[in-house]
């Protein structure tokens, strides 16, 4: 089953303009970016990779975006053990870096729909949910549902968070692929399942909220 | 979750309904509350007052009161505009000290039938 791991990293303000993927040069961004590619190469039982720089609209959602997907939990945690995992901490830690949060889970529940075009935009949205298990299960069942129900996404998956490295103890994970980035912008931000009927988990005014403020709302071009 | 972008498209009627139903007693206090406390800043959000319903329509010294407060938005995007109360500490500050206040209350979010298509397009 596999075991995906995400990291996000907010830069320095003086790193923040060499890391896009026109980047060159020896730039501090540059180089946290390729740390963070070379932080799982060759890795065993890795299945996916890939770093990106995040887009405009993010919140709280960094500037890179590290995705991984090993085979199962014991592959992450020989990775974790690695030398390879240890060595780019240095660049991870260091003053190009003002933060940086990973989550580890799956393998989640997921759905796919068949759109046309080639384009890709994935997005995150790292969360923390404070319920019962009941309210939890009513919750997650109404996000997954989302995308059946508004039909813009090509891939989405929920999973619950196997564990968490930073600021927020994060809960689940609700990621997406969609074709373009007005398809998460527009047509999914305005749905009326979106803010007539899921938003109210999230929502302070709302007496069902449960999700903390402090949620990491990212994304990033897979493929344009 | 954040707010959409792009300018206003489509004004497709929304409605916004808060279902308080006070404690005993405190039904006037929960809505001169409401008007003083809530309606000024959420006005200054783009909400539009409609309604201010009281079942039964007394004020009960001793029993509950339900109000019912019907808002009004432009489309997807004012619900949006709207929705920034529910970032803002001061708001959510009414709410909780409006809750020691209330048995319950409930908000929702509705459109008229007629409209649902046109909703569901939006953005496409």
């Amino acid at each position: 089953l596999t075991v995906w791991h995400t990291t996000v990293v907010t830069l320095a303000p003086a790193a923040q303009a060499s890391a896009g993927p026109a980047a060159a040069g020896p730039a501090a961004g540059t180089q946290v970016r390729a740390a963070l590619e070379a932080s799982a190469a060759g890795a065993a039982g890795l299945l996916e990779s890939w770093v990106r720089p995040t887009l405009p609209g993010v919140v709280r959602g960094g500037d890179l975006i590290r995705h991984l997907g090993f085979e199962d939990e014991d592959a992450v945690a020989r990775w974790r053990a690695s030398s390879a995992y240890a060595a780019p901490r240095a660049a991870l830690t260091g003053a190009a870096v003002s933060a940086c949060a990973s989550a580890t889970y799956g393998p989640g529940r997921a759905g796919a729909r068949a759109l046309p075009g080639s384009g890709a935009v994935y997005r995150a949205l790292l969360l923390r949910a404070e319920a019962d298990e009941r309210t939890l299960a009513r919750f997650e069942d109404e996000l997954f549902a989302m995308g059946e129900v508004i039909p813009v996404m090509r891939r989405w998956r929920l999973s619950r968070l196997l564990a968490c490295e930073g600021p927020v103890p994060w809960t689940h994970v609700w990621e997406q692929v969609f074709p373009e980035p007005d398809a998460l912008r527009l047509a999914y931000m305005r749905h009326p399942y979106h803010w007539g009927q899921v938003d109210r988990w999230f929502d302070g005014e709302s007496p069902d909220r449960i999700v903390t403020i402090d949620f990491c709302h990212t994304f990033c071009l897979l493929a344009s | 979750v954040t707010s959409p972008e792009a300018p206003v498209v489509i004004e497709v009627p929304v409605v916004i309904v808060d279902e308080l139903v006070a404690r005993p007693g405190r039904a006037a206090e929960v809505l001169r509350r409401y008007r003083q406390e809530y309606v000024p800043a959420a006005r200054e959000r783009g909400l539009r007052l409609l309604h201010e319903w009281v079942s039964p329509p007394v004020l009960l010294e001793h029993g509950s009161n339900t109000l019912v407060v019907v808002w009004g938005v432009d489309g997807p995007d004012g619900w949006w505009r709207a929705r920034a109360g529910g970032r803002d500490p001061g708001v959510i500050g009414f709410w909780e000290r409006l809750t020691p206040l209330l048995e319950v209350r409930h908000r929702r979010h509705l459109a008229e039938a007629g409209d649902l298509d046109r909703l569901a397009g939006v953005g496409r």
